[in-house]
């Protein structure tokens, strides 16, 4: 046992004061890269339950057919979206995907073309609250408002429920038929939305 | 075993103004968490960085730390400061990480064995600033704290004296009992005192460490 000057608690002290000289900081945009890669995290679980939705639709005739088909849209989506998002922290441009905020159990998922200034096409894979066609094209334009590109053309909407995606294409809103690639002219959905195209 | 008095006692200790944030983000709101990780970044990165020794694999697990809370976000349980759960994701990351690089490192052990030899044969030590570097590190306990502690006891002395974390908070963190961190916290200051003893400072600069201070 010891008793001098230095207690217990002046340890205590010194590391506290000593723990800032050894502090480190993080490169400044630190937080805008994890907020990217927190996005991707988000986009590929917005993927995930694209192919959870399939699985269950699979049993509604039409609509699991259509929502079979948009699983293929969602993978491609996603792999252009990775690609793109990697080139673009090489550019130091901003970023690709928005997806509003809601709970992945109940979200339907919009996967969107859209144009930058530079005539660039990209994926957007939007995560939408509502099932049916004019929210989405509500939150599409409220996307546009606050996304850098000028031009989104939705080439395909995945509603969650398969009632939904029934009463979407009996509303003569478009298939997925014809679709020329990933956002291809012709495709299916609500076209255009926002300016350009 | 916490009783749900202590509970609403950690609770408690959560800033006033973090829990709106915590609670947006828990719905879901993207801004809300970029708000936590701008709050917490640093922290996050410093504990990691203590613990591991390394700056990049240090930046490397703190994003990873955000990414996962992101995606487990429904896991949060409110009861606690976000911190704490943070940090438990950060510890459950450090030691995974630590667990592949000791398997890295016995694959590669015995080509650097070699490599490290014939530098010692050629220039007498491995590296030539070593003993100034080694003189530099004693003036600062935690780098002292670096060479003598375990990840584990490094990580409970930074999160008491850096995060200010309580033992309870700790033991969260860490998945040990409170009783175990608080031994753990003892060592470790026991170890730093003998450390400090022997800068050749002399008696006065013997730290005194109860025997048994910190062990209820």
């Amino acid at each position: 046992m010891t008793a001098n000057r230095f207690g217990r608690d002046e340890l205590g002290r010194m590391l506290h004061v000593q723990s800032h000289v050894v502090r480190e900081a993080l490169p400044d945009d630190f937080a805008a890269s994890t907020m990217a890669a927190v996005r991707r995290a988000k986009a590929v679980a917005t993927q995930q339950n694209a192919v959870r939705a399939s699985a269950s639709g699979s049993r509604f005739g039409l609509a699991g057919v259509a929502l079979a088909s948009l699983v293929v849209l969602a993978s491609l989506a996603a792999l252009v979206l990775q690609r793109q998002e990697s080139e673009q922290r090489g550019s130091g441009a901003g970023e690709i995907v928005a997806a509003t905020p809601t709970q992945p159990a109940n979200a339907d998922t919009v996967i969107a073309m859209a144009t930058s200034p530079d005539e660039t096409p990209s994926i957007r894979t939007v995560t939408l609250k509502s099932a049916i066609v004019a929210p989405i094209q509500h939150e599409a334009e409220a996307l546009l408002e606050t996304g850098r590109d000028v031009g989104l053309t939705i080439v395909s909407a995945l509603p969650a429920q398969p009632r939904a995606w029934t009463e979407y294409l009996a509303a003569g809103s478009g298939g997925i038929g014809g679709v020329d690639g990933i956002g291809g002219n012709g495709g299916a959905g609500v076209s255009p939305v926002g300016t350009g195209h | 075993m916490n009783t749900p008095l202590a509970d609403a006692a950690h609770a408690a200790h959560a800033p006033s103004d973090e829990r709106p944030i915590v609670a947006q983000a828990h719905a879901g709101s993207l801004d809300a968490f970029g708000k936590l990780v701008t709050r917490f970044q640093g922290g996050v990165f410093n504990y990691l960085l203590r613990r591991l020794g390394s700056r990049c694999d240090a930046e490397d697990l703190t994003q990873e730390t955000f990414v996962r809370a992101w995606t487990s976000m429904a896991t949060y349980d409110d009861r606690w400061r976000f911190s704490t759960w943070l940090y438990a994701i950060a510890t459950r990351l450090a030691i995974d990480h630590a667990r592949s690089a000791r398997q890295r490192s016995a694959a590669g052990q015995h080509e650097w064995s070699d490599a490290s030899a014939r530098a010692v044969a050629k220039n007498g030590t491995l590296d030539p600033a070593a003993p100034l570097m080694e003189r530099e590190a004693r003036r600062n306990l935690w780098l002292v704290a670096q060479q003598m502690l375990g990840e584990e006891e490094r990580s409970a002395l930074w999160l008491k004296y850096a995060e200010g974390f309580s033992s309870d908070e700790i033991a969260r963190t860490l998945g040990r009992s409170s009783i175990a961190v608080r031994v753990m916290l003892f060592r470790a200051r026991r170890l730093l005192a003998g450390a400090l003893a022997e800068r050749g400072e002399g008696d006065e600069a013997m730290i005194a460490v109860q025997e048994g201070a910190d062990v209820p």
